[in-house]
Order: structure tokens, then C-alpha cells, then sequence
């Protein structure tokens, strides 16, 4: 169990509190509900690059990291296709800064030409740095657009193209900043040695007089489901081939979720997964596998991805996942092995939740998924998965109207 | 839960940053210890709100101790292939069932197992765990696929800059046959056998040369259960008789470039041997390339990505090993930027031999690095990565107090001085691997 307090101050900023005697920190969590999704298919790479604008000061104060620093803190950010997060950790003595630091820039961020220029290029190198430069880097760029054709999962957080970046200009960050970080659209979660009466005061006196803001609603068109498969051959120069293949899955949070995020355990979680056990070590085809869900708010990928060993064909590979996926769709799951699976949900949840950072993290997360409480289920939702579930489940998803294929092919196949 | 609305309040100033205070205690305590059967101690870190608990077995034979090169790391990640009396999948399912993670590290000072399990899980899978470390056969086959698997994330590596730098620099530094500088080759993955491994696991997987360090939901029960799955045994072999040989005499300035062609951007390495964790100006070493180049706000931070945006990151670094430490600059900035990234990096490590440093920007490193013990000294799990860090440094866990101290006494004296007298510029290997234009 996370206990916890909710609040909802006037200007709409939610308040989550959780509290932790044994710890001398604390952690701040402040997740704005704006993503990549949100993003003009013209300008995208928006929220991300907006991300590392927010470290650059703010109205009152000139600099993020220095007075953070200076009280012992720790903090970064991450964008993802639905949310952006900001997270801080440092001494509960030390609180407060933390509280300053960050409605400040709620309230606005110090926009400048030459903060965005600096920025502008930063974001080109990581973009380089994370997606071009590495092998098997432009992967994600690759089978987005090819899983997605109208939903903006078709492009990810750092952007289309290097283009789009280069071609933000300071108008439309600020237009960005008011129509998507606001009180209103943003919940603010706490964990630590904090009591929640202390918490909702400090939100208060810092947050309370930031006003509501009118927010853009951008539109989410849904993906339809297609008649057949799509696919794509790429040639790299990298020492092994891959084979990705994606379906469309359920939102994270529905019901039909559990299955499928279950369905990828049994294949690849583990030294004693099927695709492991069939394909790495019995057929020895691949050197690597693995599977996974996308998780994200509108409906997701189910992704299974093979490193080809020398010799093995992309149609082998493929026909033996095929196979695997097959057992599933015909029921062939016993109790001992669905229940494995649920076990190490179990354990793995219990030490991830040990940290106040991620219980900060999953707090706000949960609100933003449908409510804060929901924590506390998440777990029940899993149990309660049943072998017919994980059947019908696999009937339903392993469909070809649902796939894309990425076939990533090494350039001198030795 | 509760749900309540509330009322606006007036304006708060803004303009004025709420006080802070240093941190000053880091708020160390000794792990527990539990002593075992044969006189060797158990540590243990228990948080009674817990329900579930990390069990290291950290093993002092790194890869330092192979006399064929990936053997160390072959042996502990292939533990879980086989023993007498089970074969690798058996051994995974019954893991993976009761929900345990066994995570093997190697390391070059050392090599360990991690068992991850909730607690009520813990005595079946303490059964199996004693088992494989006591008991395993390296079936050839299952060693042949793990090399294979690892060859070819290997090939995957060396396709990027960053870790073509990184090799390079260590080699030079330390040389190509010298255990800390010796790198992987391609063949290494076809040359070790299962009789290697045999051999290797003997002398060095004994568990009267273990530590154990218990985090989390620990009881009486617990620790007696490790007493018997981990009782002293009389070691079969004597330990690996090689000895560590002395580094090469530094190297000096040198400049490396490791060619790779169509990169869009250079990794940059520059470095050197330096002092360890237990000489006295280690301390004031590590405050000074902190302030250099290991945090967020840093000087290398501030100028080379924050002003000029030519890298994404760029850290400084220091890497106390058993035997032996360095200090390593690295970034990886765009083709373009890369001469003068480099510039920038040894005009910041000039400024910091002329210049002192602002007692503004001393203050904020020495929060900043409290801080920062603070947190990595935050719930037992961080507690016992520190003490396996310690005990495979064979250091003294007060070393870490020391440190603490001389952190908060630190002057911008102390700060020039130690950049005179460890940064000069002109003992610096300078590695670049990938296209740069200069």
C-alpha cells in the first residue's frame, strides 16, 4: 500500500502527498500533461526541446540548477509521447526551494533568443548523439510512422526530422507554454519526510496564486486497424541484423492492458521465457530477444525485437515468433506459468516502490492514468489476469491488420 | 485519502529564495554485522518496512585474476547454465517463479551475484542460489550460445565512438597486456572453454572469500538461513596465484585519434592515472573535478553545452580501481565542434590553475557534493552499493567520513593547489575517435 493525500488547490493543480519518516529527503514530482502528442505534425520535437527550455531560468530567477544545487538537490526531466515530468530529490530541511524553484517557472519561464538558439542546438546533438549516431539508433524513427499513420505516436519525443527543431522560433515557445503548462494541467505529486498538511501549505503559498490557464486541446485521431501488414526493409552498416515487429495493443489504461503487458512476460521476460528458451538457446537463431508493451495512453505497440545470428534469415526469424504466438492463441499456458509471471510483477513492483523518487514518479503518474488510488489496484489487475484472458487476448492482438515489420538489415552480413 | 478544496493566498516574494541550510551530516552508519560460522562476517541493512530484500554475494576475483581474457565474466554470468542436478532451464523457471531477479556483475576488481526476492521467497531460492555457485558444470553448449550472444553485443559496442574512446584511452594508459588496460577482442569470444570456466570458478567462487551483504527485509531467520547455504568451506584450490603488476610509468601527453568513418559526431577522452581513495588529497581531487566537469551547473557543463551548445554532455570524472585510479573528461560532441571542444576544455582546466574560485561557486560544490552523499547513502539498497563499493576497494568504510569532512573543509586555495599539482594540462592522454575537423 502507497498512502497518500490528494488535493486540489482552485487553480487546479492536483496535490499528491505520501509520506516516509525514515528517510531524510524528499522527493517533488511535477508532471505537466503535455507530450509529444500533442505536438503540430509541423513542429515535432515541440515538447521535448520546450523541456530543455524550462532549464533556463525563469521570471524571477536567473538560473534552474544553481540554487538547487546549492540546497543539496538533485533534479532532471524527461518528455515522453503523452507527459512531461520534472523531478526533483534533496534535503527535507532544504523543502523549499524546491517549491520556489519550480512555480516559478510554472508561472514563466525566461524566454530569450539566445536561450534558444543554445537550446536549438543542444537538442541537435542528443538528436545526433541518441538517434543517428548509434547503431540502431533511428530505429524508433523508423517504425513509428510505419505502426501509426494518423495517430501522433507516429513520431517520437525528439522529433521527425532535425528540421523541425532548427525551425522553432520564440513566438511559438511561447505560445506553447501557455496553452499547455498551466495549474490546470498539471499535477504536482510529494514522498518523502513530508507531512501532508506541511505539503498542501507550501503548495499553497508558492502555487496558489499562479491563475488557471486556457488550455489547447489538441486532437488525438485513433489508428484504425488495417487490412494487412505493413513492412519496411532498411539496409545500416551494423554487425547484425534485427527483425522488429509491432502490434496495436490496448491504452495503458483499460482493462485489456494486463493480458497483453503479461503476454510479453511469458515470451521474453526472464532466462526461462518462451522465446528465450525456444529461440535463443534450443534453436539458437537469435543472440538477443525481447518484448515489451509501449504503455502509453492512447492505444499502444506490443513489440517483439530479434538480433539475427550470422546466417539466419529475416523469413526464419520471423516465421519462428509466428510459431511461438501461435501456442498462445491456442491456449497452451499452464497455471504454474501465467503465475510466474505474476510473481515477478509482484517482486519487481516491491522494489521499484522502495525508492521515494519513483513512488513520487508513480503517484502522479496513476492521477494522470485516472486517479492517484489507482496505485493500490494495479496490482490486483494483474492477479486477476486468467489463462483465457492471456488467449483470447492473443487471438485478439496477433492479428496481421494490427502489425508492422521492420526488417533492419545488416549492410555486410559477414 | 482526502479530497478538499482550498483558498487562494496572497502573492509570496518571489524575489527572495527561501534560506538553506547546508547539509552537514551525510548521515553514515556502519552496516550490521553478523557473524558467521568460520568467522566470517555478514553485513546487513534492514528496513522492517520492507517485504523484500537484496542478497549480494560479492566475490574480491575480478577480471585482473584471468589468465584468459572474458573468463571472470563468462563464469559468473553462466553460474545459472546447469549444475549437477539441474539443467539451465530448470534453474531459470524455478527463479523466475517465485519472482526472484539473480543478477550477476563483473567488474575488474571484482565479480558477484545479486539475488532480488521478496522475502517470504527467499528460502527456496537461497537453496538454488548456494547450488549454482557451489555446483555448476558449464555445459558446453549453453557456453557456446552465451558467447555468441555476447560477441555480438560486443561487435554492436565497438560500433560506437564513445566506447572505441574509452579503449583506446585505457590501453594507452595502462597498456595493452596490463590487466585495468587490456581490451576485448573478437577472438577472445571464441577462445575461452568450459574448462577454462571450471578452472577459474574453483580458485576464485570459493564462499570463504565472499562477502555478503544482506538490504532490506532481513530477520534472525534470514541470516541463519545464510549461514548454512554459505558455510566456510575449506577451499579446494589455493586462490589465483597472479599478482597484480605494477602500471606503466604514466605516459604523458599524447594524442590518439581512432578513426571511424561517416560519424556525425567525435567522442573526446582525455586523462590520467591519479591518486586513490586513501591518499590524503583524494578528497580535495574529487571536490576539484566536480567542480570541473561532475555536475549539471559544472564549469565544463556551463561553457561547452550551456554557452555553446557543441555537446548534449560533457563529464569529469574521477575512477578509484583496488589498485590503481584515474581521471577521465569525456563527451561526444558534433564533428564540427570537436577542435573546439577540446579548446574549451583545456582553457577551463588552465582557468582553474590561474584563477580562484568564487566563494559563491565553492559553497554551491561543496552542498552539491553533500548532497549528493546524502542521497547515495539514502534507504538501505543505495547503503549497500556503497558498502560493496568499499569492500571491493578493500578500503575502510571510515575513508568515507574522511571524505566527507575535507569536503566541507575545502578552500578555493585548496581547490588551485590540487589543479596545479594533479591537472596539468600537459600530462594528458588525449583520445578522439570518429570524424573530427581539426
Amino acid at each position: 500500500m502507497i498512502e497518500h493525500s490528494r488535493y486540489v488547490l482552485p487553480n487546479g493543480l492536483t496535490l499528491l502527498v505520501s509520506e516516509d519518516p525514515n528517510t531524510s529527503l524528499v522527493a517533488m514530482n511535477l508532471l505537466y500533461k503535455v507530450g509529444a502528442r500533442d505536438e503540430d505534425p509541423h513542429r515535432t520535437g515541440f515538447a521535448h526541446l520546450f523541456e530543455h527550455l524550462m532549464f533556463g531560468g525563469s521570471r524571477h530567477i536567473p538560473d534552474f540548477d544553481t540554487p538547487l544545487q546549492m540546497a543539496g538537490g538533485e533534479n532532471n526531466a524527461f518528455t515522453n509521447n503523452d507527459f512531461t515530468d520534472y523531478y526533483i530529490t534533496l534535503p527535507r530541511e532544504n523543502l523549499e526551494t524546491a517549491f520556489w524553484l519550480e512555480s516559478d517557472r510554472m508561472l514563466e519561464p525566461a524566454f530569450s533568443e539566445e536561450g534558444l538558439r543554445v537550446q536549438k542546438q543542444v537538442v541537435i546533438e542528443e538528436f545526433k548523439q541518441r538517434y543517428l549516431n548509434q547503431p540502431y539508433g533511428d530505429v524508433w524513427l523508423l517504425l513509428r510512422p510505419l505502426a501509426y499513420k494518423v495517430h501522433p505516436y507516429r513520431w517520437p519525443t525528439i522529433g521527425m526530422k532535425v528540421e523541425h527543431i532548427e525551425q522553432a522560433t520564440l513566438e511559438e515557445v511561447k505560445d506553447f507554454f501557455y496553452h499547455h503548462y498551466a495549474p490546470n494541467n498539471a499535477i504536482l505529486s510529494l514522498s518523502g519526510n513530508i507531512r501532508p498538511g506541511e505539503a498542501l501549505q507550501l503548495t499553497e503559498k508558492w502555487f496558489g496564486d499562479i491563475p488557471r490557464r486556457e488550455l489547447a486541446s489538441p486532437e488525438h485521431p485513433q489508428e484504425p486497424l488495417r487490412r494487412g501488414k505493413e513492412t519496411l526493409h532498411v539496409e545500416r552498416d551494423v554487425p547484425a541484423s534485427m527483425l522488429y515487429m509491432a502490434w496495436l495493443m490496448d491504452a495503458r489504461y483499460t482493462p485489456g492492458f494486463y493480458a497483453a503487458d503479461l503476454i510479453t512476460d511469458l515470451l521474453a521476460n526472464g532466462n526461462s521465457s518462451r522465446l528465450y528458451l525456444r529461440l535463443v538457446k534450443e534453436r539458437r537463431l537469435f543472440s538477443q530477444v525481447d518484448a515489451y508493451v509501449t504503455g502509453s495512453l492512447d492505444p499502444g505497440l506490443l513489440v517483439i525485437s530479434a538480433t539475427l545470428l550470422d546466417g539466419i534469415s529475416m523469413e526464419t526469424a520471423e516465421e519462428a515468433i509466428l510459431e511461438e504466438l501461435e501456442e498462445l492463441r491456442k491456449g497452451q499456458l499452464n497455471e504454474r506459468e501465467l503465475e510466474k509471471v505474476k510473481n515477478r510483477v509482484a517482486s519487481s513492483w516491491a522494489f521499484t516502490h522502495a525508492s521515494i523518487l519513483n513512488k513520487a514518479m508513480d503517484l502522479a503518474y496513476f492521477e494522470l492514468l485516472d486517479h492517484a488510488g489507482a496505485i493500490n489496484r494495479e496490482m490486483e489487475r494483474y492477479r486477476q489476469v486468467t489463462t483465457a484472458d492471456i488467449r483470447e487476448k492473443a487471438r485478439e492482438l496477433f492479428t496481421e491488420g494490427r502489425l508492422s515489420i521492420l526488417y533492419y538489415h545488416a549492410r555486410n552480413e559477414r | 485519502m482526502n479530497m478538499m478544496e482550498t483558498t487562494g493566498n496572497p502573492h509570496p516574494d518571489r524575489t527572495q529564495a527561501p534560506p538553506v541550510r547546508p547539509v552537514e551530516e551525510i548521515g553514515w552508519k556502519p552496516p550490521q554485522e553478523h557473524l558467521m560460522p568460520g568467522g566470517k562476517i555478514c553485513y546487513y541493512l534492514p528496513d522492517t518496512t520492507m517485504e523484500a530484500v537484496r542478497i549480494d554475494l560479492l566475490f574480491p576475483g575480478g577480471s585482473w585474476t584471468e589468465e584468459k581474457p572474458l573468463t571472470a565474466e563468462a563464469v559468473i554470468h553462466t553460474l545459472r547454465e546447469g549444475t549437477a542436478s539441474r539443467d539451465a532451464a530448470t534453474i531459470a523457471e524455478i527463479f523466475e517463479y517465485y519472482g526472484g531477479y539473480v543478477v550477476p556483475f563483473s567488474h575488474r576488481d571484482h565479480t558477484g551475484l545479486s539475488l532480488y526476492t521478496l522475502r517470504r521467497h527467499a528460502p527456496p531460492l537461497l537453496e538454488l542460489l548456494e547450488e549454482i555457485v557451489r555446483e555448476p558444470r558449464f555445459p558446453e553448449r549453453e557456453i557456446h550460445t552465451w558467447l555468441q550472444q555476447e560477441q555480438q553485443a560486443f561487435l554492436i559496442e565497438r560500433e560506437k565512438v564513445s566506447f572505441l574512446a574509452h579503449a583506446a584511452f585505457l590501453e594507452t594508459l595502462y597498456g595493452p597486456d596490463h590487466p585495468y588496460g587490456r581490451q576485448r577482442k573478437e577472438e577472445d569470444y571464441r577462445a575461452v572453454t568450459p574448462a577454462d570456466l571450471a578452472q577459474w570458478h574453483r580458485q576464485n567462487l570459493s564462499c570463504d572469500r565472499c562477502h555478503l551483504i544482506v538490504a532490506g527485509s532481513t530477520d534472525d531467520e534470514l541470516l541463519s538461513l545464510l549461514d548454512r547455504h554459505f558455510p566456510p568451506a575449506a577451499p579446494t584450490t589455493s586462490p589465483s596465484t597472479l599478482s597484480f603488476p605494477a602500471p606503466p610509468p604514466t605516459p604523458g601527453e599524447q594524442e590518439i585519434h581512432i578513426p571511424k568513418e561517416n560519424t556525425l559526431q567525435a567522442a573526446i577522452v582525455l586523462g590520467k592515472r591519479t591518486i586513490n581513495r586513501d591518499h590524503p588529497d583524494f578528497p580535495a581531487l574529487a571536490f576539484t573535478v566536480t567542480l570541473l566537469g561532475g555536475y549539471f551547473g559544472s564549469r565544463l557543463m556551463k561553457n561547452i553545452r550551456e554557452e555553446k551548445g557543441y555537446t548534449y554532455g560533457i563529464s569529469a570524472s574521477l575512477r578509484p580501481l583496488r589498485e590503481d585510479a584515474y581521471l577521465a573528461i569525456q563527451t561526444e560532441a558534433g564533428s564540427a565542434y570537436c577542435g573546439a571542444t577540446m579548446e574549451e576544455i583545456i582553457k577551463e582546466i588552465e582557468r582553474l590553475r590561474k584563477d580562484l574560485p568564487p566563494g559563491e561557486e565553492m559553497m554551491l560544490v561543496r552542498n552539491y557534493m553533500m548532497g549528493q552523499l546524502l542521497q547515495s547513502l539514502d534507504g538501505v539498497l543505495s547503503r549497500a552499493e556503497v558498502v560493496k563499493r568499499y569492500l571491493s576497494a578493500k578500503r575502510p568504510f571510515s575513508l568515507l567520513e574522511r571524505f566527507a569532512k575535507e569536503v566541507r573543509a575545502m578552500t578555493a586555495e585548496k581547490v588551485r593547489e590540487t589543479a596545479r599539482r594533479y591537472l596539468d594540462p600537459g600530462t594528458l592522454i588525449r583520445v578522439v575517435a570518429g570524424n573530427c575537423d581539426s
